[in-house]
């Protein structure tokens, strides 16, 4: 199983340039519109991360991308602030919410984007696991 | 941050600079065509042609242009890529937004 892990330092040009070399990296592994929903998601959730999630100074987010028989599993680890327990469950489809907000879009294009979604924080880690692949077009 | 082109009867191209829309650069381009709609621009086409990825927070900078605006003009789309058109698919900004394939296409339109 091919895998490769990211570095990925809070800031958020950090983020643009750490998308490019992960989607390089998993561009054969998952069809083009799997690859343009790993795209949206992971952004969306490193973003938040860099914005929200309260890491250390110095602190920097780990990204772990493997290449799985049915798609892309991409694993995010930050030691920042523990996310709300029912952050994701509690996620509405982005197409529910209202078309003129301009913010508040993130967590639910992570869990309407990806193909599954597991979260846990503990001993003052998250680790937010996303896959990606699989889906019926 | 952007680029912009004033066509006969005062239609604005914008086009932001770069090919990825983000959290990095929505701030600026926000407030770069916000600017523009001060000075008088109020029927604006936003050319995403060069612009290969828009995440939410660029989402949502094109969104308040389009607030800002209201009704005293237009705020139009063109040119989306794959992976911008999923994009405006997936929170159904295709509901919001006009939408053509390219500044041409939409000037004609806001012009006929």
């Amino acid at each position: 199983m091919d895998s490769r892990g990211f570095h990925v330092e809070c800031r958020l040009d950090a983020v643009d340039a750490a998308m490019a070399a992960v989607c390089a990296f998993a561009g054969d592994a998952l069809a083009p519109d799997d690859l343009i929903r790993l795209e949206i998601a992971l952004t969306e959730a490193l973003t938040n991360i860099v914005l929200h999630g309260g890491l250390p100074p110095g602190a920097g987010i780990g990204v772990t991308v493997r290449k799985v028989p049915s798609g892309v599993s991409v694993e995010i680890r930050d030691p920042g602030r523990p996310v709300p327990a029912d952050l994701f469950q509690a996620a509405r489809d982005p197409a529910d919410l209202d078309p003129l907000a301009e913010s508040g879009r993130g967590i639910p294009l992570i869990v309407a984007l990806s193909d599954a979604l597991h979260y846990e924080g503990r001993d003052g880690a998250n680790r937010l696991t996303l896959r990606f692949g699989g889906r019926d077009a | 941050m952007i680029h912009s082109h004033v066509r006969p009867h005062g239609i604005c191209i914008i086009r932001p600079e770069g090919d990825r829309l983000t959290a990095l650069g929505a701030n600026a381009f926000r407030q770069e065509a916000s600017d523009l709609i001060d000075a008088g621009s109020n029927r604006i086409v936003i050319d995403l042609s060069a612009v290969r990825f828009v995440d939410s927070s660029g989402l949502g900078a094109i969104v308040g242009l389009l607030k800002k605006v209201g009704n005293r003009g237009e705020v139009v789309v063109c040119g989306l890529g794959d992976a911008v058109r999923q994009m405006f698919r997936v929170t159904r900004m295709e509901r919001v937004f006009q939408i053509f394939p390219d500044a041409d296409a939409a000037v004609a339109a806001l012009d006929g």
